[in-house]
């Protein structure tokens, strides 16, 4: 009896450091402390909690582990009236004083978190807040934490300028989506003095800059050409099983790159599967199943929300030459009408989006609704 | 029971502070540190003695909240102030985890009831702030202009800003819709006191490529204005003193790159620090210009002063020491645009409808003067 015991408590043992490597395994290098932070954009989350946070300013992601790694299934819908006001309330102002930059779902937990930032100046304050499914609003503490932090080198073209002589107006970058993939970190960006925008990918856990960390830098194609224009957000998907990129530009179409094809140093050739015309203005996208269809939901800010069959993406014709005449080609999309004023959008779980709406000039409600 | 109600008042420089005193019951206190108006902490004095004080409080979260108070908003709907709670003696300190702001009225709440209100000074600050100027300043602007930089006098709020700048088709007093390439994070340098506003680029016409759905944004023959709104906040929440208006006419596009070997340069005196001049013969972009040309002798970058003038068409370095009478080189990078986006010796596309090439390599163009020799005697 004892016996069989040892062996049984050697296999759960096992069992336990087997778990607690892999967890271990996403949050090599990082450190616990002061999280150095100085503005929160973009958030995405990667696996076990890990929460990615674009900081423009600093011009770095950090990798926060918020410890929120219990599974939860959602019993009820989420709304929370006000939102803006309750998150301005937990940092002490009124709505007006902070600005909401993104929305993020937990996938294990199903907690809601936001980049805000406390101020519109210079001197604006970063702040991460979690939304429980109950409602209830809290901040997450960036003072002790376990982090780690990667820093964006300029782009190779602007190794050289500026050298010597110091610049009053230091290059600066916004971060305009991140996205984790796999074993990487992808991050648009766009520069403000020359059009340049980059699409980088880190690879992930952050090593050390000098230890041979190889920030990818890839040119978006599409098709023949080229494109310069900033993404503005981008999505995973899989089709029959294998991983792409949705990639939404700002004035030229919606683009889908196979996985293997990000290749370090390399173009990721995409092909274009819908263009959606010249008042196309992107904010967030995401990809889901629904009775055996897959459909991508994108909220743009002049169209609404548009619903997208991308079933036959993979068999999608590469539309490549200049669209003439019609609003958008390649794939049919559908405007659900129901869904105004969004300013957020992500998915919740399978079968439902969280969304963050304004109302009229309002105040920012959030709420859950069935995918369409 | 019987119940004493005090009102105090205690004005301390602009803050106001109101307690309901009830006897038997706790007393809240706002604390100012260096006369400062605002609060920096809050404390809870129970009327018990510490033990009773312990015993009652239990958890110091519940002892003790504060509230933000809006103008038609239940101070209570909203979660408390997120901050830290600590136990000096029997009184319990309570620190926000962000400093409390100005111009916010703030609710205390004890555990037993009492409350006390932090009212604060509403003064509005005077409107200060204005747009000092917009580049590029030339009244006539290429059809596929790229960008604006607009300056302004003091630090700028943030997160709303295409809701205060309007272009404007002066003809038909059109408003032209969503010119801007509007971006959730906005294109700031880093106090805030320069806003990079870029025409978006499926607005500009392509010559060869129509534009779907709606026109370009800007049309060749055509008088636009810019508006900047005073509607607009200043880093301090005021707004500005008084709106901007641009004025301009839209020539033909510029599809060619920039080339060198246009520029003129006019060699300085040896043995002088004159100032090295170099004509364009166009404008610039105003910010890359300051980046992307430089002076050099060998290798050696030289220190000196550089101006631009307001139309970009002028780049002009004053050394820091005298000219020596060898070749110098003015390094260009290939990055630099001028107002249509076009660089150095490529002009400017958002597609380009060619092979897919790595292009990870940077680069720079050259051109070499020598400082003359003043032969007068």
């Amino acid at each position: 009896m004892k016996h069989l015991l040892k062996r049984t408590s050697l296999s759960a043992v096992l069992a336990l450091i087997a778990i607690s490597a892999q967890g271990a395994q996403w949050k090599q290098g990082m450190a616990e402390g002061t999280v150095p932070i100085k503005s929160a954009g973009s958030v995405a989350f990667g696996p076990d909690g890990i929460l990615f946070v674009a900081d423009s300013k600093s011009a770095a992601i950090h990798a926060i582990a918020t410890g929120d790694v219990t599974s939860q299934e959602l019993s009820q819908p989420i709304r929370v009236a006000s939102l803006d006001r309750k998150l301005a309330a937990l940092v002490g102002v009124t709505s007006e004083e902070i600005l909401i930059q993104d929305m993020a779902v937990n996938p294990l937990s199903k907690n809601i978190y936001f980049s805000l930032s406390r101020g519109r100046g210079p001197d604006a304050v970063p702040v991460i807040a979690r939304v429980h499914s109950s409602g209830k609003a809290e901040l997450l503490d960036l003072r002790q934490v376990q982090h780690s932090t990667a820093t964006l080198p300029d782009a190779p073209a602007d190794a050289e300028v500026g050298e010597g002589r110091r610049r009053s107006n230091p290059r600066m970058e916004s971060i305009t989506d991140i996205a984790f993939l796999e074993d990487r970190v992808l991050v648009a960006g766009l520069a403000n003095e020359e059009f340049a925008s980059t699409l980088r990918g880190i690879p992930f856990p952050f090593r050390e800059v000098g230890k041979g960390t190889k920030v990818e830098i890839y040119h978006g194609a599409h098709g023949r050409f080229e494109t310069r224009s900033p993404v503005r957000t981008f999505v995973p998907f899989q089709i029959g099983g294998e991983p792409h990129l949705l990639a939404a530009y700002t004035c030229t179409p919606l683009v889908q790159f196979p996985i293997q094809s990000i290749q370090p140093g390399a173009q990721i050739v995409g092909k274009t599967i819908a263009e959606l015309g010249n008042r196309n203005r992107p904010l967030d996208m995401v990809v889901y199943n629904k009775e055996e269809r897959t459909y991508l939901l994108m909220a743009n800010s002049s169209r609404g929300i548009m619903k997208i069959p991308a079933n036959d993406i993979a068999s999608a014709s590469s539309i490549e030459s200049a669209v003439r005449g019609g609003a958008s080609e390649g794939l049919d999309y559908e405007t659900i009408e129901q869904w105004q004023g969004v300013d957020q959008l992500d998915l919740l779980d399978e079968r439902h989006a969280i969304l963050l709406v304004r109302a009229d000039n309002g105040p920012l409600h959030l709420e859950s609704r069935p995918l369409p | 029971m019987d119940t004493t109600f005090l009102t105090s008042l205690a004005g301390l420089a602009a803050g106001l502070v109101m307690t309901l005193q009830v006897q038997g019951a706790s007393r809240l206190e706002w604390i100012f540190q260096d006369s400062s108006p605002i609060p920096s902490e809050l404390r809870l004095h129970p009327e018990t003695d510490e033990h009773e004080a312990n015993a009652t409080l239990g958890n110091l979260e519940n002892a003790l909240q504060v509230y933000v108070v809006e103008e038609g908003v239940d101070p209570l709907s909203n979660p408390p102030v997120d901050g830290s709670y600590l136990q000096s003696g029997k009184v319990v300190i309570f620190r926000p985890t962000y400093p409390f702001a100005d111009r916010i009225d703030y609710l205390a709440v004890a555990f037993d009831g009492v409350q006390a209100l932090h009212r604060s000074s509403k003064q509005q600050n005077s409107p200060v702030a204005c747009v000092d100027h917009i580049q590029p300043e030339g009244e006539i602007l290429p059809e596929n202009l790229l960008k604006f930089y607009i300056h302004f006098s003091h630090s700028m709020g943030g997160g709303d800003v295409y809701r205060h700048i309007q272009l404007i088709e002066l003809a038909k007093k059109k408003v032209v819709q969503w010119p801007f390439l509007e971006l959730g994070e906005e294109l700031w340098n880093q106090d805030m006191t320069r806003l990079t506003l870029f025409i978006d680029p499926g607005r500009i016409k392509r010559g060869v490529k129509p534009l779907e759905e709606i026109g370009p944004s800007l049309e060749e023959g055509k008088d636009y204005e810019l508006i900047i709104s005073n509607q607009w906040k200043d880093a301090k929440g005021t707004s500005m003193a008084h709106s901007f208006r641009k004025s301009f006419r839209v020539g033909p596009p510029d599809r060619s790159p920039i080339a060198l070997k246009r520029w003129t340069v006019a060699s300085p005196r040896a043995e002088t620090r004159q100032p090295l001049v170099i004509h364009f013969g166009e404008s610039l972009d105003a910010a890359l210009v300051q980046r992307c040309v430089s002076c050099l002798r060998g290798n050696q970058e030289l220190e000196g002063e550089i101006s631009i003038n307001s139309q970009t068409t002028r780049w002009t370095f004053i050394p820091s020491k005298p000219w020596s009478l060898v070749e110098h080189t003015i390094k260009v990078h290939t990055l630099l645009e001028d107002l249509a986006g076009n660089n150095v010796g490529k002009p400017f596309e958002v597609d380009t409808f060619a092979p897919v090439q790595r292009r990870l390599e940077s680069s720079h163009e050259t051109l070499h003067f020598t400082p003359v020799l003043d032969k007068t005697p």
